[in-house]
């Protein structure tokens, strides 16, 4: 008879370091970062000024240019493309690979057995877990206010405290709400999606074992792929909306 | 859900590192490799279109010079055709002034014989004349002979003529 099917919405803790809990998506975490860092030494090392680039140096240009012409289109300011740059490529990158790294042979089937007889895998993805996600969420809100600090100074404030007249009083109040929501609606879209995705094959896989589950694999890498780029265009996006003064934004 | 600060806090920390990695060792120098290249395609797009500019006007120059040439050569032809047109008259005319002279003299030479021949005839048939009436025993008068033999030959010659 099968196993039964166990699904934990919350990251598995796996060992304890100093009195830190690590969790399975922290090991992903930081499985995957050393991935990403390797693979950026390993282009730094081969990088060569060359009008025919090969291999790897072609796979890191075709990936830093198409990131910052999506960049630019969205900025159409060469200054603005520079600064968020770096942010966008890596969310995209870091929460692409945590999403690729879940549907990897091994993650979530490859573990131990806890003291009641519940498999605990070593590797979860990353963003399957709501800290992940949640600390994500604010990076990129926190980008936001420092972006909208950068360009407009204290000026970036008045969209929140506005005694000009009433109206724009509570309208201040609700861009605060709006604020801390934008932190819940980036980390809760981005794991729903991932964890649901997750529940659906780890379902599948069990129904029926092969095949099956295969198209439902592809969906998965394409979702994850979604995901990411979601994450990383709406950070961008109110990046960009964060600079234009009050009264400037084009729609 | 198990929300955990010092895990969150982890993950900050983490994607920190991540982002200044990829920022330092990724991003920066690749974007570097990029520009450059951009750099050097747009220097050697604006070259090969100096050098289309370039051989434009020079096909340009080639094209006046041409014209030019052929203008000058019509115009080279044309005063030639003139001189030579002018040249054909002036030998034509000396040719013909030439000829005209030379079949005058040819004439005069012609009547100065036919006057010699005249004269001849005429002093050889006087004396014929004069030298048979003498045979004959008869005397004559050479001059008024003469005159006679004159009128009588010249009537002939006319009428040869």
């Amino acid at each position: 008879m099968a196993a039964p099917l166990h699904i934990s919405i919350s990251a598995e803790k796996i060992f304890s370091f100093g009195g830190f809990p690590v969790t399975n998506s922290m090991l992903t975490s930081v499985v995957v970062s050393g991935l990403l860092i390797a693979f950026a030494v390993w282009v730094r090392a081969t990088l060569k000024p060359t009008n025919r680039p090969t291999g790897i140096q072609n796979l890191a240009e075709m990936i830093v240019e198409a990131l910052y012409n999506l960049v630019q289109g969205v900025t159409n300011n060469t200054e603005k493309t520079k600064k968020f740059f770096p942010l966008i490529a890596t969310f995209f990158l870091f929460i692409l690979l945590q999403n690729w790294m879940g549907l990897l042979p091994g993650a979530g089937t490859i573990g131990f057995k806890d003291a009641e007889g519940i498999l605990v895998p070593y590797f979860r993805a990353g963003t399957a877990d709501i800290n992940m996600t949640l600390a994500l969420a604010l990076i990129s809100v926190a980008s936001i206010q420092i972006f909208g600090v950068t360009y407009l100074s204290i000026g970036y404030f008045s969209k929140f405290i506005n005694f000009s007249n009433p109206l724009n009083f509570v309208v201040g109040l609700l861009e605060i709400v709006s604020e801390f929501s934008r932190i819940i609606s980036f980390a809760f879209r981005l794991f729903g999606n991932v964890f649901a995705g997750e529940v659906l094959l780890v379902v599948m896989t069990a129904l029926t074992k092969i095949i099956a589950p295969m198209p439902f694999y592809g969906m998965e890498i394409f979702v994850g792929f979604i995901q990411a780029l979601v994450f990383a265009m709406l950070s961008l996006v109110l990046f960009n909306i964060a600079t234009i003064g009050h009264g400037e934004e084009h729609y | 859900m198990d929300i955990q600060f010092p895990q969150i806090l982890f993950q900050i920390i983490n994607f920190g590192v991540v982002a200044g990695a990829l920022t330092y060792f990724l991003y920066t120098p690749v974007k570097k490799v990029l520009d450059d290249r951009s750099k050097k395609v747009e220097e050697g797009q604006k070259a090969a279109e100096a050098s289309i500019a370039e051989k434009r006007q020079i096909d340009e120059l080639r094209k006046k010079i041409i014209k030019d040439a052929e203008k000058e050569a019509a115009k080279l032809l044309e005063e030639a055709t003139q001189a030579a047109t002018a040249r054909k008259k002036e030998l034509m005319a000396k040719a013909k002034e030439e000829a005209t002279a030379n079949a005058a003299a040819e004439q005069q030479n012609k009547m100065d014989e036919v006057a010699a021949l005249k004269q001849t005839i005429k002093s050889q048939y006087a004396d014929a004349v004069v030298a048979a009436v003498e045979k004959i025993g008869m005397s004559i008068d050479k001059k008024v002979q003469t005159q006679i033999i004159d009128s009588e030959l010249d009537q002939l010659l006319q009428r040869i003529a």
